[in-house]
This record gives structure tokens, C-alpha cells and sequence, in this order.
């Protein structure tokens, strides 16, 4: 015999509790008697010195007694004969997005390969001896409980139930390691999954099972989706770009529909739709122009061929413009003024803003912030202006040059060959530098600020950096890395796993309580600062993000996988576990449980040898049932 | 006890309900149970070989040509044996006890007013019993009854000394294991007259329903717990009507007397209403 839940028997601690009050305490006030024997009840005998009575069995102790051993019986769920058979099986549920493929037959989609597996999984429990236990995992970037460990088999149902599966393309490893730790050494591992692995390659462990419940299957997939902003947003009537890939993941040529539908609010408005020709295995790009303004599409292709709903569905957000407001204060005819406007015309998203209220200030280096503005700086040498000093200052060629921090996001694709670096002075402050000469920083960031400062030690009228094809990067990156570091999310659509990470401004960046995220069908928190980071978006769907009633961000989220969307390659089947298990048996509870058996067991049993000695120690025959002796033959 | 004012005033009004008697012959001597050699005719018989030929009535020979023999009431002595029932089971409620004292006492007074010797014996746990004459009869105010065992003991056990023709008068509450039929032949073996007097509380004569009770015997010292409600009061009741009949029943095969007296009700009233009525004492 077993117990599922064995510190049920703790319960039975309140045997002895109960014995004791019935031993132990006097309920009733004393009253003297002459003739006890004519009250027709039990005598108990006092035995001199210490006070210690036989316990009296009456009606009322044994049915206490048999109500506590009975609840601790309930408590503990019993299944007697289990122990020996009952099995653990823990089963790995596949949790890629193709199990939620359905099986195209004639007669149009049937059921999904999820179902089916849920249906064999179902099979095999029924056929678990009783006192068995099932643990559940799904697979994933990270693998997910899905049920358990060690839960009744009656319960697996509701798990299986919320069982979802839409993860992107992953590795198994981590879901079988899990399983193969929680199945101990007597467990019964299976997998349960839409395609046989391939046992060398796939590292399965040997113990594991394989049901494939898949079949291969066309597909009709959307595994790109990007949506722009018009060009020449000046220009009226420009339209904003949506462009997709659209991929025919079967065997066969198929024609799909590509439906286009605003959602704004209660009311949705269609935007486009296009019927295009897919041919097999191919991919087929999309472009359709939209009007700004829409807020938010939802777009899906449809087919006859199309086994696989998740991937054939994208949401997008419309992208918002982020403006970088630059200001300029190098003198009006300087060279270095000149060759700066000339980059900055062909960069978007940005005005030309004073001083006080821009993101980034282009300024001599002797005009560069020493405050706490968060504002960005770029000050342009000669660092010292003075004839002298300008005299003194040394052109260097691109040969000496070294680039310090190569993965610097400003140095992104800067190349600097054949630069020359004209008019490079002595930096006289702190700095970090980034482009070094010798024992020269040629570009750096300036350290004794809070204010983001990077200081170009070159005089632009003796150096050939502006004609080369490093200055309109080095200009676009200072750019760019100034807009990420604004409040806004940099990117309003992302795909499935993708981390997401952003600014939020000061006010929201300073609160208390956790930030609420929403979306994918389920809630969870984040956590606030002045970066915000969420991680392990594994649900397609519209996200936003608030602080109480205020919205900080919204964005898409869409599965977008070619490799799991690829269905032709599904095949059904079982493989027995290599390594046969030997189920002799598990232990479902801690092993304290035939402890706490033993130890009460040894408190009834002292308890009835206590009752037995006490009782002959008294010499009592009469029972509290027996007929009272009045007549006494002399 | 002769400084106790109920005995001496109940030692004033009542003498022992004994036969009177007989208004000529020897003074002084009083009528047992028996047949005897006393000069009061009491029935006749036919005779067997071995009678006293000197009872042979001739007048009814002749009359009846049947040899009849006179037979003639027994003359006893007027010794009484008091039996007090000196147990635990007595002084339960102080009244009992009492009670007790105060019979013994008063049927000592009496019967020594007769001309008697009276012995009270309080049946306790010493060995030898002490018997208590007459003059001692003072010390049964402050005899403590704390004895364990119990008169169908000491009868069984053959610890009471008692004597051949004497009244013997027993005073219990009767409220311990027994064999009813039993006791009373032992008690009236060789006695003249045997009175068996049953003194009980008012709650043992009638208890009233308590609740949750620890019911503890002072005698034996066991104890029960017990819900003392009107169904357990019943069952209790039967019970002591049972044994109350019992002993009745066997008190008049034995030609004795059995009364039960109410502790609670004083020595006036006892002897008023119920030893009087019984015939164990009449009015002097």
C-alpha cells in the first residue's frame, strides 16, 4: 500500500492526542457514591502514588478514534496494491508551433496533431496501474511544467486542456534533461512530438519513447512582415509600405488570398486584398502601399493548402517617427559646419532645433556640456583654438590610426581607411577613446559628465575624413544611437523570442510598482527603470505596456519561423525507449513515509499495551457494557 | 449518646417491639421466635417419640385418642447485638452516619432499659470486632466509619462474633455487592429476633438528574464517569428496588424485619413513622 499525499498521516497524530484527553483529563466534576455497581458502569481502580488510570474504552473514544483514523485515511489517499506496479510516466510534449498544425484530409482540416497526441497521451494514462503518476513538460527556449511533478492521473486533463503549442523552432535537449532528472531511475519517459527524431543527432536519451502523431502537410506561411513609413512624409498623400513574404511550404502550386483589415477600435476596416500565385517550395514577396493613419493591421493568408493557422496571420503596428532634434553651433562658415550639414540633409527623422532643446548638439569641443543634461554631444576639434596650439597640433595618417573599441555602436561599419587625421591636439580632460594614435585619442567620449560627449580631435579643415565613406556612417550612427537613447520603443513590430528593449522617460522611469504588460493572452509584470527589458516573448499578438492608466508602449509580436512553419517533412510513428525501464516501482512521497507509518504505529501499539497492563494491573472484568453485579453469591 | 437529646428523648418515648410477656409467670424475661419451655401455650402437635412426656395433653386423649403435645413459646433472653455497618459507604453523607450512630445508641438505651446487656459491634476493618457494652456506648459519637469492608464480607469471612438467641439489630445502607438471600440467613442463624435496617441519603433514596458527573465510591475509591440523566437515574432506581425487594423478600423468610430509613429525615421521624410502623419500636 501507498499513499499519495503521506503527510496526510500526519492526522494520526490526533489518535494519541485523542487517548490522551480520554486518559489524561477529568471532565466531569467528582461526586462520592456508596454503590457505584448500582450505576451499572465500569469501576477504575486508583493504584497508589503516581495518579495514572487504565483508559477507558468507551463508545465515545472509539468512534473518535475511528473518525480521526478515517480523515487521516482520506488525507492521506491510500492506493493499496500500487506500490509495487504504479508507474511515472513523464511525457515531453512537443511545444513547437506544427503541432498546431490540423490534418488536411478531403473532406477539409481535421484534427490537430495537438489533439492527437493529447488523444494517445489519454490512451496510455487509462492504462496506468493505479497509484501511478504523470508529469507533464513542454518543450521550448525554456521547457515549461506543464502538470506535476507527480500529479494523479485524473487531473492531467485541465493541464492538457491550456496546452498551447506556438513555440518557434528550438532545441528538445533541455526538455528531455528535465524530464529524464524528474523521472529519477525508475520513471517511464515518452516524447510525444510531430516528427522522430533522429536518436544520434538529437542526443535523445535512451530511456525516452517516441509517438510522432505528425504528417507531412502543406503550408501557406507569412515569415516576413515589415511595415514603413512614407518616404517624404512632407509630400501629401504619401503612403506608408507594407511588405511581406509569403511562402507555399508544400508540393503542390496553390493560389492564396492576402486580406488586409485595420483594427481600430470596436471596428475593423479593410485595407487591401490581394490573390496571389504561390508556387511550390517557392517564396513570393508582397509590397502594398497603405495610408498613414490605420494604427494597426491584421493580415492573413488563406488557402486550401494551408494546414497551419499561426503562421498564417501577422498583426502589425503602425511605426512612429522618432525625432532627433539637433542643434548646431559651430560657426556659420566653418568648414567642419559645412561638412556636417551636408551628411545631416540626407539623414531622416530629425530637425534642427536651439540649443536648450535638443537631443544632440553639434558644438566646438571648447562649447561641449560639463553639466547633467542627458543631452548627447559632438564636439568638433581643433580642441584648442589658439593659433599656437593650432600650429602645434600634428596630422597623422590612417596607417597609425587604431580603432580601441570595435564594437562600439558608433564605429558600426566604420572602416577609416586612408583618413587622414588633421589637427590632433592633447586631450587636457578625462576620456574613454575610441580611435587612438600612439598616445593621441583622435575620437573619444568624454568622461567628467553626465551628459553623453564624444569628441572628434580633428580639425575638419586639415583632415580628409569628411570626403570618405566613414563620415556619412560616423555622422548616421551618432544619429541613430542619439534616437535610441530618447524615450520610445525603437521598433514597434518584433517576431516571436525577440527581446524587446527600450527607454521610457523619467517620470515613469522613477514610480514604484512594476510595470503591467499585457498581451499574447496573458498578463505579467516588468520590471521599471529607465531601460526597460522584456525577454521570452514565446506568444504571437498585440502588446502593450502601462504604468497604471498611462499606455508607455504597444507592439506587435508575430511568429514568424520558415523552419517551423515547414510542414513536409512531419512523419508519424513510435520508437520504444532504447534502454528498456524497469518500472519496479517508485516512491511518490518523501522518505520520512514509512517513518511517520512506523512511528505511529509504535505510539497505538505502546497506547493498547499501556490499555492491557493498566487493566490487568487492576483486576477488572467488568466492561462498561456488562450487566451490573449486585447479587453477590456468598 | 446519652448526652445526645433526640436519643434520649426517642429512649423516653419508645421501648423495643418485642412480644409482651406473658401476664403471670417470671418477671423480667421476654418471647422469642421459638418453641420453648415458657409457660405461654403456643400451639399443638402430634407427638413424636422423644418429646417430653411431660407435655402430652391427656384432656385431649381423651378426647381425641391422639397423643397431642403442648407446645409452649420459648423464653429468650433479652441480650441484643447491635451490627452497626461501620464502612466508608456510611459516612457519605454525614447524616448516614449519624443516623447510624444514633439507632445503635438508642437501641442499646432501650434494650438495657429492658434489663438487657446490649452489645454494639461496628463492623469494621480491626480484628478482633470491638464489642461495646452499655457503658461505652459514648464512644459511638465520634466512631469513624472508615472501614473497607463490608458486612457480607465479614460474615463470610465468620469475624462477627455473634451469639445464639440474642436480637439482633442490623444497621447498613446495604449499598455493596451481596447475595441477599444469603446475608439475611447468615444474620438470622440462632437469632431470637433479627431486625435489618437500611439507612440511605436522600439523594441515594432519590436522586435528582446532575448532568456530567466523575461518580467516585467512597468506599472502594473506583470510579466511572457517568451523564447522570433521567434515563441513568431510572436504570439506578430499578436497580436499588431491585436489591430493596430482595431484601425484603428474604427478611420475611427469615421472620425478620426490613425497614428503610431516609438519613435526611432524623431520628423523630424514623422512629415516628417507620420503626414504629414496623413494629421495631412501639410506644412505651
Amino acid at each position: 500500500m501507498s499513499f499519495a499525499n503521506p503527510w496526510g498521516l500526519l492526522a494520526l497524530a490526533a489518535l494519541p492526542t485523542i487517548a490522551a484527553i480520554h486518559l489524561f483529563h477529568r471532565r466531569y466534576p467528582r461526586l462520592p457514591v456508596a454503590g457505584l455497581h448500582l450505576w451499572g458502569v465500569a469501576r477504575m481502580t486508583h493504584t497508589p502514588g503516581r495518579r495514572r488510570e487504565r483508559l477507558p474504552i468507551t463508545a465515545t473514544l472509539i468512534l473518535e478514534l475511528l473518525a480521526a483514523l478515517v480523515l487521516a485515511l482520506a488525507l492521506a489517499r491510500p492506493q493499496v496494491d500500487s506500490f509495487d506496479r504504479a508507474i511515472h510516466l513523464v511525457a515531453v510534449l512537443d511545444g513547437s508551433a506544427s503541432m498546431s498544425a490540423h490534418r488536411l484530409t478531403a473532406g477539409g482540416p481535421a484534427r490537430t496533431f495537438r489533439e492527437l497526441a493529447i488523444e494517445d497521451l489519454e490512451r496510455r494514462l487509462k492504462d496506468l496501474p493505479q497509484g501511478s503518476a504523470v508529469t507533464l513538460i513542454e518543450s521550448g527556449r525554456r521547457p515549461t511544467l506543464l502538470f506535476g511533478p507527480q500529479g494523479h492521473p485524473d487531473e492531467v486533463s485541465a493541464a492538457l486542456a491550456h496546452w498551447s503549442p506556438q513555440a518557434v523552432q528550438h532545441d528538445f535537449q533541455p526538455a528531455w534533461d528535465l524530464a529524464d532528472q524528474l523521472a529519477e531511475a525508475s520513471g517511464r519517459l515518452i516524447f510525444l512530438t510531430d516528427t522522430i527524431p533522429d536518436s544520434e543527432r538529437a542526443n535523445l536519451p535512451t530511456r525516452f519513447a517516441v509517438v510522432s502523431v505528425g504528417e507531412p502537410q502543406p503550408n501557406l506561411a507569412i515569415t516576413a512582415a515589415r511595415w514603413t513609413r512614407p518616404e517624404d512624409k512632407a509630400t501629401a498623400g504619401a503612403m506608408g509600405e507594407i511588405t511581406l513574404r509569403l511562402v507555399n511550404l508544400g508540393r503542390r502550386d496553390t493560389t492564396g488570398t492576402v486580406t488586409a483589415t485595420a483594427v481600430n477600435g470596436q471596428q475593423d476596416q479593410p485595407v487591401f486584398s490581394r490573390t496571389v500565385e504561390l508556387a511550390a517550395g517557392r517564396s513570393q514577396p508582397l509590397q502594398v502601399g497603405v495610408r498613414p493613419g490605420l494604427g494597426e493591421i491584421d493580415i492573413r493568408i488563406s488557402g486550401s493548402r494551408d494546414a497551419l493557422e499561426l503562421d498564417s496571420r501577422v498583426r502589425l503596428v503602425e511605426p512612429v517617427a522618432r525625432t532627433v532634434g539637433v542643434a548646431m553651433t559651430l560657426p556659420a562658415d566653418s568648414i567642419a559646419r559645412q561638412q556636417l550639414n551636408r551628411v545631416l540633409v540626407t539623414l531622416p527623422d530629425w530637425r534642427a532645433v536651439g540649443s536648450g532643446e535638443a537631443d544632440l548638439v553639434i558644438a566646438r569641443v571648447a562649447e561641449v556640456a560639463t553639466g547633467s543634461s542627458d543631452q548627447w554631444w559632438l564636439g568638433v576639434g581643433p580642441v584648442d583654438e589658439d593659433p599656437a596650439a593650432r600650429k602645434r597640433a600634428v596630422d597623422l595618417s590612417d596607417r597609425s590610426a587604431y580603432v580601441l573599441e570595435k564594437r562600439h555602436p558608433l564605429l558600426d561599419g566604420v572602416v577609416l581607411g586612408g583618413v587622414i587625421w588633421g589637427g590632433v591636439q592633447d586631450l587636457a580632460f578625462d576620456h574613454t577613446p575610441l580611435v587612438t594614435s600612439g598616445s593621441r585619442s583622435l575620437l573619444a567620449r568624454k568622461l567628467d559628465t553626465r551628459s553623453t560627449v564624444f569628441v572628434l580631435n580633428i580639425d575638419l579643415a586639415r583632415s580628409n575624413l569628411p570626403d570618405t565613406p566613414d563620415w556619412p556612417i560616423l555622422i548616421s550612427n551618432l544619429l541613430e544611437e542619439c534616437r535610441d537613447s530618447r524615450p520610445g520603443l525603437r521598433r514597434v513590430n518584433y517576431r516571436v523570442s525577440e527581446n524587446v528593449r527600450f527607454r521610457i522617460d523619467d517620470t515613469a522611469a522613477d514610480g514604484d510598482k512594476l510595470l503591467q504588460l499585457e498581451g499574447g493572452g496573458r498578463r505579467r509584470q516588468v520590471a521599471r527603470g529607465r531601460l526597460v527589458e522584456i525577454t521570452g516573448l514565446t506568444r504571437s499578438g498585440l502588446y502593450t505596456l502601462t504604468d497604471g492608466d498611462r499606455r508607455l508602449a504597444r507592439f506587435a509580436v508575430n511568429f514568424q519561423d520558415p523552419v517551423e512553419s515547414s510542414l513536409v517533412s512531419l512523419t508519424a510513428g513510435e520508437r520504444a525507449a532504447a534502454v528498456p525501464v524497469v518500472t519496479t516501482g517508485f516512491r511518490i512521497d518523501s522518505p520520512y513515509t514509512w517513518l511517520i507509518l512506523l512511528g505511529i504505529l509504535m505510539v497505538i501499539g505502546l497506547a493498547v499495551a499501556d490499555w492491557q497492563v493498566l487493566r490487568q494491573a487492576a483486576g477488572v472484568t467488568a466492561g462498561p457494557l456488562s450487566k451490573p453485579r449486585f447479587l453477590k453469591s456468598s | 449518646m446519652r448526652n445526645d437529646v433526640d436519643v434520649r428523648r426517642a429512649a423516653d418515648t419508645y421501648q423495643l417491639g418485642l412480644l409482651k410477656m406473658p401476664a403471670s409467670g417470671r418477671a423480667g424475661e421476654l418471647l422469642g421466635r421459638g418453641t420453648g419451655s415458657s409457660l405461654e401455650f403456643q400451639e399443638y402437635r402430634e407427638y413424636t417419640p422423644g418429646d417430653d412426656i411431660r407435655h402430652l395433653d391427656w384432656a385431649a386423649y381423651g378426647r381425641s385418642d391422639t397423643l397431642m403435645v403442648r407446645l409452649y413459646r420459648e423464653e429468650i433472653s433479652p441480650r441484643a447485638e447491635i451490627l452497626v455497618d461501620a464502612s466508608r459507604s456510611m459516612s457519605v453523607v454525614e447524616a448516614k452516619a449519624g443516623l447510624a450512630r444514633q439507632l445503635a445508641g438508642l437501641f442499646a438505651m432501650l434494650s438495657g432499659g429492658l434489663g438487657g446487656s446490649p452489645v454494639v459491634i461496628p463492623l469494621e476493618d480491626r480484628r478482633p470486632l470491638e464489642r461495646i457494652g452499655l457503658d461505652g456506648i459514648e464512644r459511638l459519637a465520634g466512631w469513624p466509619f472508615e472501614s473497607r469492608a463490608t458486612l457480607a464480607d465479614l460474615l463470610a469471612e465468620g469475624r462477627i462474633p455473634l451469639k445464639p438467641r440474642s436480637v439482633r439489630i442490623v444497621i447498613s445502607d446495604f449499598l455493596f455487592p451481596l447475595d441477599p438471600e444469603a446475608l439475611v440467613k447468615r444474620l438470622a442463624s440462632d437469632a431470637a429476633t433479627l431486625w435489618v435496617i437500611q439507612v440511605l441519603g436522600a439523594w441515594e433514596s432519590n436522586p435528582t438528574p446532575l448532568g456530567g458527573r466523575r461518580l467516585v465510591d467512597h468506599e472502594t475509591a473506583a470510579e466511572a464517569d457517568l451523564l447522570l440523566n433521567p434515563a441513568a437515574i431510572d436504570e439506578y432506581l430499578g436497580r436499588l428496588r431491585t436489591l430493596q425487594t430482595s431484601l425484603s423478600r428474604a427478611c420475611r423468610r427469615a421472620e425478620a424485619t426490613f425497614v428503610t430509613l431516609e438519613a435526611e429525615s432524623g431520628l423523630e421521624q424514623v422512629c415516628r413513622d417507620t420503626l414504629c410502623a414496623s413494629g421495631i419500636l412501639r410506644v412505651a
